[in-house]
């Protein structure tokens, strides 16, 4: 296939915002690095290159291939992931969740199994469907369930989470009942809600940030700012006794986060300018919460354009799937819009403070290897959907 | 339908997506200032500059409190055991991560081959099960600083790989040996800079060692003291070995005083040898020092500092509350959106209150005596410099120096008179007094300028700094300022026969009596049924004669006859019954615009005017007892400077401060009467001391002169003539009670601690008055406590001793023309 034919049929609607999220990444990686013993925007480059490089080769392979072999693929992402205690590199957080590869780099299995997830539900689901009955749902529970366990025991409780919505969406479309689905989300909220009681179900760090969702820092802040403008000092100083013991625990994480978006106000600082883009400012900048830097430096206008870019990526996405009559390709542009959106939407609902504090990275914006080559097979994945639109694999 | 289907995993996805928009909106454009306002003050760095201190210094300058620069040499502990310090503390602080227990530093310094041995059977798994995770990456961190980078690659690798062997030890890792080899290098390097630092910093390596100990084991007790602090909070930790390791970090950089005065030796050594001293360093900084020539001088006049105060006087909140409360106050109106013009103002006071003039925990302020009264002047203000990160220029504000106080007093006089005090205590072989506790004021009558206030016994400097708890203990109570306040007793004591020439010299302007007035004494006087004594037997005793020998009965008639009304008026007239105003309350200084705090004990006991006293308590009064008993030699000395000079000078300490010039003179008191009564008054006094209660003075002068050496150059007055410059008042105040329980009159005297409180004690002994008689120039009070004698007996021979002191005799000379 020549370059042009290859070129005609890209799908633009879902390439521009990916590209342009990715060159924010490139952007903030650089922001948040550069003073770094290490400058990482060259590795982010490097990695969205080898995404692309990846994306291309499934473009010439084929999403039918990948179809075919969804279940191998799951099955060995699966058996990756179960091996974990014995691959994982723990020695520096005391965590399971990467694999050490030579020269420094890392690989983290969990962000490939969310498309294996994709690609094996949406191959389950292409026809079958779900219906009424319980039975129905069964087996993509299942399918879900297993992974999540296996990541959950790293322990990464985010990206657990996120298999929830890309499940969701899959059954959603492909015909579950609105209170089956409703029930679902809310069984699913109610067993997080209810592990936190269970003794050993979360580790306690995890249980501290849950309290500081209840008991948010910003919120307590706005709290007491009131009451100091009502004159009520007295009750406004309780609160600031409580603010203060509340930020020696993992509160501050988020506390820093909202604290650099809010300062950003509605132009920025100005990219590598913020106040909090410092080594004891917002944790992790450069990746689970690069979207505070990203509010701090690019205000109200960047945070917006980001969250609008996202919103294109993923209707998008959900146009493609729309339009094909492929039905496996339809199942799995839906997953990754589940996928995509999901994630986004957790790092954003945590950066912002609306969402109890896990550790996700931004599609495409935060610095990480492993999530910019999973995403950007993903993409790939949709743009081979895209160009084939009437195109059917499966007769069945 | 699976395309509806879409649409609405779209509509959520998108409803997701707006709702993160709206927050963004809220906390970006609504709430922006409020974070931009935090973010600010959470990248802020204050720094404060601590100001130096005024100095105090006598009237003719001599420093009696001073500041100046010293150079310690300071240690910290976190420098000296993280990344390129010590190799002892990285071992020290490794075992401590490793089993918790925290060793001496001199048993790691001496030991390093024998310990780093010890680590090496360690085994890869058994650092793998270090738990919590943080305690396992410190280990890691202390091992890498020990043994190298190239023995961290390997360690690391081993922990991250699938296929260790759980029993491969440390030793068995490449890069262990050599690691080994460059720790046990460098730590001999290392001792060896700290042998040449302890030599020029006169510490033998022992007395060094122990000094890194206690600072090490001081740090550890701080971090517990925080931990049992959070748990009586409730506030106990999720994580303790985190919480633990927070402290750890933030209190081990504090620096810590290893030994005063650190030479420019040790300042070379450190800069030369800076990689094996790190977390050594020579800090610079103002301290207050007391001169040693005058430092035991009225230390307890002088005073001294300390922390600040747990609670106030009168129970005000104490210095750290006060500032919490300006703090919290200070927060508040800063959330405020929109402060009224008040709040405004008060932002801005407080602001400058919170930044250069609140205490913080570090500071030293004065606890007592002048250092604590003249407080708010000797202190100066903070300075500061905020440095945000990235900001262009730091802001600062450079600090001011506290003001200079000069006192009216002569620290040569104060020095003589707390020697003759010291020598009337009769100190044995032990050190015991065998003496009483008395006092001395001198003061200029001319201008109530305070020359003096010594107080027996008294604390030295070293005492006042060292021993405050012996010193609260004591029965002696060294600690009473005799002078201005009561003794160990608690209480004042009366004027006794000091008080009949004020009372004369009043009733003489108000023409209740004359000089004339004569009246027969037998010795007693019998009113109702209860005899009143005198001291002597005096036929025919008029005026002159009753003030020259004292006479008692003279002075009951005088009440019956002037009235009691007309006593307590000399009494108020005086001063009696009200405080002085030397430091607190005295309105020249407020007219200032100083503001003074407690400090000195001025103390005072309101006198009762209403209804006077009648009877036998009018008489009692006359003598200078009963309802007027309560006294100080202060105002005894300010009472007879008034009779000498002609008006009453109230008393003066401070004479001026830097930046408002001279104190002004306090308004003098017109005592209303004439030239001919004060003449007749100032003669009757003269003759006390020629012919009358004080006539020994003369013969004592003798013996003094005898006693103290000539001074070169110094003209010496002669005994008799000098005992022609003086006039005064013997005073003989007889006092009921009971002793105080451990007071040194209870050790003495047992019986007197659990007598009834009606029966009696041993008398206090005065004697008052003024040189040169004509225009004098020094007024004096000497009062000696429960010496059980006349004032005659007890007090007339300090005069004496003091009259002949050098420092007398050099005032005289400059003072009286022969």
């Amino acid at each position: 296939m020549s370059v042009r034919d290859g070129l005609r049929g890209v799908a633009w609607s879902v390439l521009v915002p990916a590209l342009l999220l990715a060159a924010t990444g490139v952007a903030f990686v650089w922001s948040t690095t550069r003073h770094a013993a290490q400058p990482l925007w060259g590795r982010q480059l490097a990695f969205l290159g080898l995404g692309a490089l990846g994306g291309l080769v499934l473009l010439r392979v084929g999403v039918r291939w990948l179809a075919d072999a969804s279940s191998v693929l799951y099955g060995a992402l699966l058996a990756l992931l179960a091996a974990m205690p014995w691959l994982a590199d723990s020695s520096a957080t005391g965590t399971e969740r990467w694999i050490a590869l030579p020269l420094g780099f890392k690989l983290q299995p969990s962000e490939f199994m969310k498309l294996g997830l994709v690609l094996v539900l949406a191959r389950h689901l292409q026809h079958r469907g779900v219906t009424n009955t319980w039975r129905s749902y069964a087996a993509p529970f299942a399918l879900t369930l297993l992974p999540w366990w296996f990541v959950m025991r790293q322990p990464d409780l985010g990206s657990s989470l996120v298999l929830l919505p890309i499940l969701l969406a899959m059954v959603t479309v492909s015909g579950a009942r609105g209170r089956h689905v409703a029930l679902l989300a809310g069984g699913s909220c109610a067993l997080l809600a209810a592990a936190y009681f269970v003794p050993g179900a979360l580790h306690d760090y995890q249980k501290e940030r849950i309290d500081n969702f209840v008991r948010p820092i910003p919120e307590l802040m706005e709290q007491a700012r009131e009451l100091h403008n009502r004159r009520e000092h007295a009750a406004a100083a309780e609160i600031e006794a409580d603010i203060q013991r509340l930020r020696r625990g993992t509160g501050r994480q988020q506390l820093y986060s909202v604290m650099a978006i809010g300062s950003g106000g509605f132009l920025g600082a100005g990219l590598g300018d913020g106040l909090q883009n410092r080594p004891y400012g917002v944790a992790v900048r450069h990746a689970d919460f690069v979207f505070a830097i990203l509010g701090e430096e690019w205000g109200l206008l960047g945070t917006t354009v980001v969250v609008g870019l996202y919103a294109w990526l993923l209707a998008a996405i959900l146009g493609v799937a729309w339009r094909t009559r492929e039905p496996f390709g339809r199942m799995l542009c839906v997953g990754v819009a589940g996928l995509v959106g999901g994630m986004a939407l957790m790092n954003l609902g945590i950066a912002t403070g609306m969402l109890p504090v896990t550790g996700l990275p931004l599609p495409l914006v935060s610095y990480g290897g492993s999530s910019v080559v999973a995403i950007s097979l993903a993409l790939a994945c949709v743009l081979d959907v895209a160009r084939r639109p009437s195109h059917v694999f499966f007769e069945d | 339908m699976r395309q509806r289907r879409v649409g609405v995993v779209l509509v959520v996805l998108l409803a997701g997506l707006a709702l993160v928009e709206a927050r963004l909106v809220r906390l970006q454009i609504v709430q922006g200032d409020a974070w931009q306002a935090e973010s600010v003050r959470s990248t802020s760095v204050l720094q404060t500059l601590s100001a130096e201190r005024g100095w105090i210094l006598d009237r003719h300058g001599e420093p009696l409190a001073a500041t100046e620069d010293v150079r310690d040499l300071s240690f910290r502990f976190r420098d000296w055991r993280q990344k390129g310090g010590a190799v002892t503390g990285h071992l020290l602080s490794l075992l401590w991560l490793l089993d918790g227990e925290r060793r001496a530093v001199a048993d790691v310094h001496a030991h390093v081959p024998e310990l780093l041995d010890g680590i090496a059977p360690v085994t890869v798994a058994e650092l793998a099960g270090v738990q919590p995770r943080q305690r396992r990456a410190d280990v890691l961190s202390y091992l890498e600083w020990l043994l190298g980078e190239r023995f961290d690659a390997q360690l690391r690798a081993a922990l991250a790989g699938p296929a260790t062997d759980p029993w491969l030890t440390l030793a068995a890792l490449p890069g262990f040996a050599e690691g080994r080899a460059a720790a046990l290098r460098r730590a001999l390097e290392q001792a060896d800079a700290l042998d040449d630092l302890g030599r020029l910093a006169g510490l033998s390596r022992r007395e060094l060692l122990e000094a890194l100990d206690a600072v090490v084991r001081r740090a550890d007790a701080r971090v517990e003291a925080a931990l049992a602090r959070d748990a009586a909070d409730g506030n106990a930790p999720p994580d303790p070995f985190r919480r633990r390791r927070e402290l750890h970090a933030e209190l081990d950089a504090d620096p810590a005083e290893l030994r005063a005065g650190a030479s420019h030796d040790v300042q070379t050594l450190l800069a030369v040898r800076a990689g094996e001293l790190r977390g050594f360093s020579v800090r610079a900084e103002k301290r207050r020092t007391y001169p040693a020539e005058w430092a035991d001088v009225g230390a307890l006049l002088v005073g001294r500092l300390g922390a600040p105060r747990d609670r106030g006087p009168g129970g005000t909140p104490g210095d750290l509350a006060q500032a919490d409360v300006h703090r919290e106050r200070l927060a508040a109106l800063t959330a405020l959106d929109d402060p009224s013009d008040a709040e405004q103002a008060e932002y801005d006071r407080l602001s400058i209150l919170v930044r250069e003039v609140d205490y913080r925990a570090t500071d030293e302020r004065g606890l007592y005596g002048v250092e604590a009264a003249l407080e708010p002047a000797l202190r100066g203000k903070r300075g500061w410099i905020s440095e945000r990160p990235g900001a262009a220029s730091a802001e600062s504000q450079a600090p001011q120096r506290g003001l200079d106080v000069t006192l009216t007093l002569d620290v040569e006089l104060q020095r003589a008179a707390e020697a003759v005090l010291e020598r009337a205590l009769q100190r044995d072989a032990d050190g015991q007094p065998r003496g009483t506790p008395g006092a001395i004021v001198l003061l200029d009558p001319r201008s109530g300028e305070v020359l003096a206030l010594a107080s027996a016994p008294c604390p030295t400097r070293a005492d006042l700094a060292l021993r405050w708890g012996e010193l609260l203990a004591d029965p002696w109570g060294p600690l009473c300022q005799r002078a201005l306040g009561p003794g160990d007793s608690g209480n004042l004591p009366p004027p006794g026969s000091t008080f009949k020439p004020l009372e004369a010299l009043v009733a003489l302007r108000d023409a209740l009596i004359t000089p004339q007035d004569t009246c027969a004494c037998a010795g007693s006087l019998q009113v109702g049924g209860v005899t009143l004594h005198c001291l002597g037997v005096h036929p025919q005793a008029d005026l002159r004669q009753a003030l020259k020998d004292s006479c008692n009965v003279w002075f009951y008639r005088f009440a019956t006859r002037a009235g009691g009304a007309s006593v307590l008026e000399a009494a108020r007239l005086f001063g009696y019954g009200r405080p002085t105003g030397l430091l607190a309350g005295n309105e020249a200084l407020a007219g200032l615009g100083l503001r003074v705090e407690a400090g000195l004990p001025e103390w005072s006991v309101p006198l009762q005017l209403e209804p006077p006293p009648k009877g036998i308590d009018a008489m009692r009064c006359a003598i200078g007892q009963q309802r007027l008993d309560d006294v100080t030699p202060l105002q005894v000395a300010v009472a007879l400077g008034a009779i000498g000079h002609g008006t009453l000078r109230p008393p003066q300490l401070v004479r001026a401060i830097e930046g408002y010039g001279e104190v002004p003179a306090r308004a003098p008191v017109d005592l209303g009467c004439s030239a001919e009564h004060l003449g007749v008054v100032r003669e009757a006094l003269g003759a006390a001391v020629d012919s009358g209660t004080a006539a020994a003075l003369r013969g004592l002068l003798e013996e003094a002169a005898g006693r103290h050496a000539r001074e070169p150059g110094v003209p010496r007055v002669a005994p008799a003539d000098l005992a022609r410059l003086v006039a005064g008042k013997t005073g003989t105040a007889q006092v009921a009670g009971r002793a105080r329980a451990g007071g040194w009159l209870a050790q003495r005297q047992p019986q007197a601690a659990t007598q009834s409180i009606d029966a009696p004690l041993p008398d206090h002994s005065w004697f008052a008055g003024w040189l040169p008689r004509e225009e004098p120039c020094l007024a004096f009070a000497i009062l000696l406590e429960h010496s059980g004698r006349h004032g005659g007996d007890a007090c007339v021979p300090l005069l004496a001793d003091l009259l002949y002191e050098p420092a007398l005799q050099r005032l005289l000379a400059r003072e009286v023309s022969p």
